[in-house]
């Protein structure tokens, strides 16, 4: 009797795991509260973490070392033992989506978990909520990998968890849906919308169960005073996206400077962040950790002009000089703190000026937040609920909508490149774009794909080179060396090296070089293709390039060269023979 | 990732048993970080709670020593610490309102006020910050809402009727009489049964313009305890504003021998014995002596509404000081025929003075007191 009833109710279950539409309904129910249940632990365990290493009345001592001692030693951990726990996590957690099968590692998620929470804890200008989107991120695929799920199965599961972990980090379960769709899947239409949801909820649920029922923020009520206000939001939000290209760039710059450095200083560069914000937090506090009770103070107008405005700058200069220098952290806190600085500061300046026709300071800061937002992780539709989510004030939608697409307009115009793109560029990682995943489903490069016929190697002379080539039909040759692509060399520069007596030279004089880590923009100016690209876009390139033959090398190392690509293969998948005459002339 | 590995089942899938043991270790780690953040959650609280508690206390500490603005900031962090203590939101809204800056404090009371509408001391510190922007009807709804609010301690009665008193000196300040007497009434019955408030009601009763409650008071703690100098000296205040001068004299000769120190005694004392002085109909005058005063009430008027008027009177008024003029040349058989008439020329003249005069005279000026009586 037992025994058939357990055979039932394994049959059962059985059936249950077969249904994709009900698992992934659990799915989403039970990542939700596990990785709702992990980030409130990594929300407390930081924030008491913190409150030990800055006893009230601490010298100014302590400020300067603690953070500088908290990178020494995460740093160590990180190029020891969790290499993917630098930075925000959303670059990574991107990564894995499109380029690793959705593939986090437990290890990467305990890294993660653990040194972000010290590192915050000891000071470092950086964020929670990036980080808790990767350890979300994470634990869903390592659930979906542990449960024997398809690899699109747990592709969907990624941003399951990363929503799941935005909604009870930022106490934002709406904005959590959006950020997870607008900014990691880059579609609003995904079809895990429904998962994606379901999770957040239930995340959102399990923080309001263990912390209560409390927005991020405490704002006083504000309402527009007069329609003239509407130019001074238009104001800010330019102020926002200057404010927001000045930090994504000094961001890139610093971290340019870091990655050129010798790799074995990897360790100890955090401390360099560490430093700096701990130089800047022995003067002024408020510069160190995330910063929320500074901004609650400045949504609330108690700051005055001049702390705004160096709280603004200093903050820009630490926070980049901290995840530059690889502490693990994210920017979307301190995107908010710049913002309502920033915002605070321009509400100041507007007060002064029209005292009858303007709201206090603290509606401008509140719209600074979104506008920084906005122009730094460019999510405009996702900012604008966050904000009103964070604060629960519907009465500055408008302003924050004007100022959000300002912001968002000048960071576009001055910064092409949205940071998580630029970071991962930086890494030599090519996300997809929307462009590029509007492939999926078309004649894609990987139909036309072909090993090199020859691939040079960069010590090889221009004559030696020309020899090799001189009889083949492709007019570019890939350049690789041991780690990879090096460049491209076209036939015609070796033909006309050689025949100008540079024989002797080497081949890297005429090549086209392949410019990792240099400058994002410079690579995707370089030649090349990815797998999931479509052969039309292959085809622009050619035409744009004034090349035959491209390389195609992988979203995940682009010195990985995957083969290449010819017109005339490309042509072929199309069924044009390109070489063939009809007449048979 | 290639395509044709999406979608496919992984390598090595699991067993259905492997499958759902694997759910259950994820329901049991779910019960096992429950646990941890509850704890954790815990700990958060207490401590974040404790942080908060040093904060409020400095910052009552604060607000006591004057240090509004250092107030404001430790306060800040208190209610932010612990958002839900509407203790620490109300003090930083009176921190606020202490620093200068009643629109912040009326935005952070409108905060705790919609969470707690009928709590009285919120309501009474947004009366407060209210004053403070000078929007006084609106204040005075909001010391209504304290006054009939909700109060937690055991001395609710106390902090209502403290709360009244608190409106009552703001209508003092403003001269509101109606308001003012509409707020003292409630307090015949409601005010307890204390010494210094009954003598404090009753001289606001004076100033609401109802003298004959006032005296009531008075007479009342009279009866109780009649060597209390300052229930004699009120009710010299009271029959002074009815007008009864000779018994306000009398109250407020008591009042002085019981505490000759007293200064405002002696200045209201000085102040009666002006009018009495002055009065011609008080009673058991010589008919030489009712004429004498009644001149001295004309040359009073004249001379105060020549101070008005200056060296170049409007035609009307020329007409009076004239008259006024010729009464008080030294003819004395007219003069005794014209007591009511002398009495009729004072009040025009002094009527007069009242209608051009920019600056009103004292409500204390012993003319005009005599004059308004002698009018009813």
């Amino acid at each position: 009797m037992i025994r058939s009833w357990t055979r039932r109710a394994w049959g059962w279950l059985d059936q249950f795991r077969q249904r994709e539409n009900q698992l992934a309904l659990l799915m989403s129910l039970v990542i939700g509260a596990l990785v709702g249940l992990v980030v409130v632990a990594f929300i407390l365990l930081t924030g008491r973490l913190a409150a030990r290493m800055y006893p009230a009345g601490g010298s100014g001592f302590r400020r300067l070392l603690m953070p500088i001692l908290g990178a020494l030693g995460t740093g160590y951990l990180i190029q020891r033992f969790f290499p993917d726990a630098r930075g925000s996590g959303i670059p990574q957690t991107k990564a894995a989506l499109f380029i690793h099968d959705g593939r986090i590692s437990l290890k990467t998620v305990l890294g993660k978990f653990f040194n972000c929470s010290a590192s915050l804890a000891s000071g470092i200008a950086l964020g929670r909520e990036g980080p808790s989107v990767q350890i979300g991120s994470g634990l869903a695929s390592v659930i979906g990998r542990r449960l024997g799920l398809t690899t699109a199965q747990i592709k969907a599961l990624v941003p399951v968890g990363g929503s799941a972990a935005l909604a009870a980090a930022f106490n934002t379960p709406i904005a959590a849906v959006l950020f997870s769709l607008e900014e990691i899947m880059g579609d609003l239409h995904a079809p895990v919308l429904g998962s994606v949801v379901l999770s957040s909820a239930t995340s959102w649920m399990v923080l309001h169960l263990l912390l209560g029922d409390e927005p991020l923020f405490h704002v006083a009520g504000y309402h527009l005073v007069n329609p003239i206000e509407f130019g001074a939001y238009a104001l800010l939000g330019v102020v926002g996206g200057l404010g927001s290209v000045a930090f994504v760039k000094l961001l890139l710059y610093l971290r340019r400077r870091f990655m050129a450095m010798d790799p074995k200083t990897g360790w100890w560069q955090p401390a360099v962040g560490g430093l700096t914000v701990g130089l800047m937090g022995f003067f002024l506090p408020e510069v160190l950790g995330v910063g929320y009770d500074t901004v609650d103070k400045a949504l609330n107008g108690d700051l005055i002009l001049r702390t705004v405005v160096l709280l603004a700058g200093l903050k820009i200069v630490a926070s980049a000089a901290c995840y530059a220098s690889g502490n693990a952290g994210g920017i979307f806190g301190p995107s908010l703190f710049i913002g309502a600085m920033l915002g605070a500061a321009v509400g100041q300046l507007a007060h002064l000026a029209l005292p009858e026709y303007t709201a206090g300071p603290g509606a401008y800061a509140l719209v600074g937040m979104g506008a920084a937002f906005a122009g730094i992780v460019r999510t405009p539709l996702t900012s604008v609920i966050m904000i009103f989510e964070i604060t629960r004030d519907y009465a500055i939608i408008v302003p924050l909508m004007i100022a959000n697409l300002m912001a968002f307009f000048i960071s576009y115009r001055l910064q092409r490149e949205p940071i998580y793109e630029a970071l991962a560029l930086q890494d030599g990682i090519h996300l997809p774009t929307a462009v590029s995943r509007d492939q999926e489903g078309r004649h894609q490069v990987r139909a036309a794909l072909k090993p090199p016929p020859i691939v040079l190697a960069p010590e090889m002379s221009v004559a030696d080179a020309w020899d090799r080539v001189k009889d083949r039909e492709l007019d570019s040759w890939p350049v690789a060396d041991r780690s990879g692509l090096c460049g491209l060399v076209r036939s015609a520069e070796l033909e006309r090296a050689h025949e100008g007596e540079r024989s002797a030279d080497r081949i890297t004089t005429v090549m086209e070089t392949l410019p990792i880590g240099v400058d994002p923009e410079a690579m995707a100016r370089f030649p090349h293709l990815h797998l999931d690209h479509g052969l039309s876009l292959a085809l622009e390139r050619m035409g744009s390039a004034r090349r035959n033959t491209l390389p195609v090398v992988s979203r995940g190392d682009v010195r990985h060269l995957l083969g290449v690509v010819t017109l005339e293969d490309v042509l072929a998948v199309y069924g044009v023979e390109g070489r063939e005459d009809p007449d048979g002339d | 990732m290639t395509d044709a590995a999406a979608g496919s089942p992984r390598e090595g899938s699991p067993t259905p048993q492997a499958f759902w043991t694997t759910f259950l270790l994820i329901f049991v780690a779910i019960a096992i970080l429950f646990s941890l953040d509850t704890t954790l959650a815990r700990i958060d609280r207490d401590e974040t709670q404790a942080e908060a508690t040093a904060h409020f206390e400095e910052g009552r500490r604060l607000i006591a020593a004057g240090d509004y603005r250092e107030a404001v900031d430790r306060l800040r962090t208190a209610a932010f610490l612990e958002r839900g203590n509407r203790d620490y939101r109300l003090a930083l809204g009176e921190a606020l309102a202490g620093a200068g800056k009643p629109v912040d404090a009326e935005a952070q009371l409108d905060e705790v006020l919609r969470e707690h509408a009928t709590w009285g001391p919120a309501n009474l510190a947004m009366a407060r910050a209210l004053v403070l922007e000078g929007r006084l009807p609106e204040a005075t709804s909001y010391y209504h809402r304290a006054i009939y609010g909700q109060w937690d301690d055991g001395e609710a009665a106390e902090r209502r009727v403290s709360a009244r008193f608190e409106l009552i000196s703001l209508l003092v300040r403003e001269e509101s009489q109606q308001e003012l007497l509409a707020e003292l009434l409630p307090l015949l019955d409601e005010a307890p049964d204390s010494l210094p408030l009954r003598k404090e009601l009753g001289h606001l009763f004076v100033v609401a313009g109802s003298p004959t409650r006032a005296g009531t008071i008075f007479r009342e703690i009279l009866r109780q305890d009649p060597e209390d100098p300052a229930a004699h000296a009120g009710l010299g205040e009271a029959e002074f504003a009815l007008g009864n001068y000779r018994s306000a004299r009398s109250a407020l000769l008591t009042a002085r021998r019981l505490a000759p120190d007293d200064s405002s005694i002696v200045r209201n004392l000085d102040r009666v014995e002006r009018v009495l002085a002055l009065d011609p109909s008080r009673r058991g005058l010589s008919r030489e002596e009712q004429l004498r005063r009644s001149l001295t009430l004309v040359e009073l008027a004249a001379r105060a509404l020549e101070l008005c008027t200056g060296p170049t009177p409007p035609v009307e008024i020329r007409a009076t000081l004239d008259s006024a003029r010729s009464r008080l040349a030294p003819r004395p058989r007219s003069r005794a025929a014209s007591y009511e008439a002398n009495l009729d020329l004072a009040e025009r003249a002094w009527s007069a003075r009242q209608s051009i005069c920019s600056t009103p005279a004292s409500a204390d000026d012993p003319l005009s007191l005599v004059l308004a009586r002698l009018a009813q």
